[in-house]
């Protein structure tokens, strides 16, 4: 598998984390229980995909990669419950994406 | 039907501080614009002490603020300033009292508008406050009617009790307050507490706020759960050599989880996310300890630019 793959596998790890999160909130809110095992499956899907990545990528840029789960929530957050984003967080995800592209190349 | 309640002050009761004042200062740190608003605040309490100006009036300056807010920032207001402070013993005294049976209400003079968000407390079944005059789905700062203090309290408890056709079985119910201007709650009930203070006849609770440990109980656990995660990822990273280290992940994995949850519950995202960002830093020592992995400058400046980012992203006024 080439590099660049493995880096698109990695922002998928990311999206299973962040949607996780986001269905176990739907699920809290309306306790469709349907929303719990799509929630946990997406975890699940994330962890077998962070296991796997570790064998293909350097540990110390999977690790912090995991921090693309925050922008993630964030995106969702804006969709799915109607966040009004402020400018600063947009800030805060341009550093993100800038430090993990520090850490990719 | 006779039926036996818990009635509840809230201020200094129920909440070891009091709800106004802080929202006076949230007030002017989410709406800047309304600072100046201040000096009016001073200006007007002078007043009432002189007993120039009706405590309706003063309120009015306090609440301010509550003109540019809408639902949601009064939610956020009770989940990040209210909740937080509420009594640890007040908490565990609401669960027994539901327990056996009781019909609990919140009685307080702060306004209805953020206080109202106490029903979040699963054992609450009512909050009567003081109502703020509201125009077009907003609230203004105009108290609407009277302010719900003494005979007030109770003159609304009887409203209450005629439209939900209850009635109070005395002998059975009590009343916590820390304040004697709450004396006509208390005249309705058989057992009267007092909270933090002494007064004829009524009996002393002595409540605590959280101690320092427990108040960062919360940062704790995010930081114990953050260094889970880059352990449980290290064993993840030997998982080529046995399923002994992926099932040593997969531990890790899941208390993190545990703990990283725990903490989500005792401390607001703004202070808990950022702290996740302790993984990255252990993970950079943990590759160069055990994988070999070099910290560059690179890697150490993109750690920081992620961490503030991240803080960024979950900041919160």
């Amino acid at each position: 598998m080439t590099d660049s793959a493995a880096l698109l596998l990695l922002v998928l790890m990311t999206l299973f984390g962040a949607a996780g999160g986001a269905m176990l909130k739907l699920f809290s809110s309306t306790r469709k229980l349907k929303w719990a095992a799509c929630g946990l499956a997406a975890y699940g899907s994330g962890a077998l995909l962070n296991i796997y990545l570790l064998r293909l990528l350097p540990y110390t840029l999977v690790v912090p990669a995991n921090a693309l789960t925050f922008v993630w929530a964030m995106v969702l957050a804006k969709w799915i419950f109607g966040e009004r984003i402020r400018a600063v967080r947009w800030a805060g995800v341009a550093l993100i994406m800038g430090g993990l592209v520090l850490l990719a190349v | 039907m006779k039926q036996k309640f818990a009635i509840f002050d809230i201020d200094h009761t129920i909440l070891s501080e009091d709800s106004m004042l802080r929202f006076v200062r949230y007030g002017i740190r989410r709406y800047p614009r309304t600072s100046l608003n201040a000096a009016r605040i001073g200006l007007y309490t002078v007043l009432y002490m002189l007993k120039l100006l009706s405590v309706e009036k003063v309120k009015e300056a306090y609440f301010h603020a509550i003109r540019y807010m809408d639902e949601p920032d009064l939610e956020h207001f009770y989940d990040t300033e209210l909740s937080p402070r509420i009594y640890e013993a007040a908490r565990q005294e609401l669960v027994r009292v539901k327990k056996e049976g009781y019909h609990i209400l919140l009685i307080t003079a702060s306004p209805h508008a953020y206080m109202k968000y106490f029903t979040k407390l699963p054992e609450v079944d009512a909050v009567i406050g003081t109502d703020l005059r509201r125009t077009e789905g907003r609230y203004s700062s105009a108290v609407e009617g009277h302010n719900n203090k003494g005979e007030e309290k109770a003159k609304r408890l009887r409203l209450y009790l005629e439209r939900h056709g209850l009635e109070i079985d005395a002998e059975q119910s009590c009343a916590y307050s820390d304040s004697l201007s709450d004396w006509p709650l208390f005249r309705l009930v058989k057992h009267r507490y007092l909270i933090n203070r002494s007064g004829a006849g009524l009996v002393r609770l002595q409540w605590k706020p959280e101690t320092g440990s427990r108040r960062h109980e919360g940062k704790l656990l995010m930081i114990a759960a953050a260094i889970l995660a880059a352990t449980g990822q290290l064993f993840w990273a030997w998982s080529g050599d046995g399923i002994l280290y992926l099932l040593l992940g997969f531990g890790c994995y899941g208390l993190g989880m545990l703990f990283m949850l725990r903490a989500l519950a005792k401390e607001k995202l703004s202070v808990a996310y950022p702290l996740m960002c302790v993984s990255y830093v252990v993970a950079m020592l943990y590759g160069y300890w055990f994988l070999g992995e070099a910290i560059t400058m690179a890697k150490a400046a993109a750690v920081v630019m992620i961490g503030i980012g991240v803080a960024l992203t979950s900041y919160d006024r």
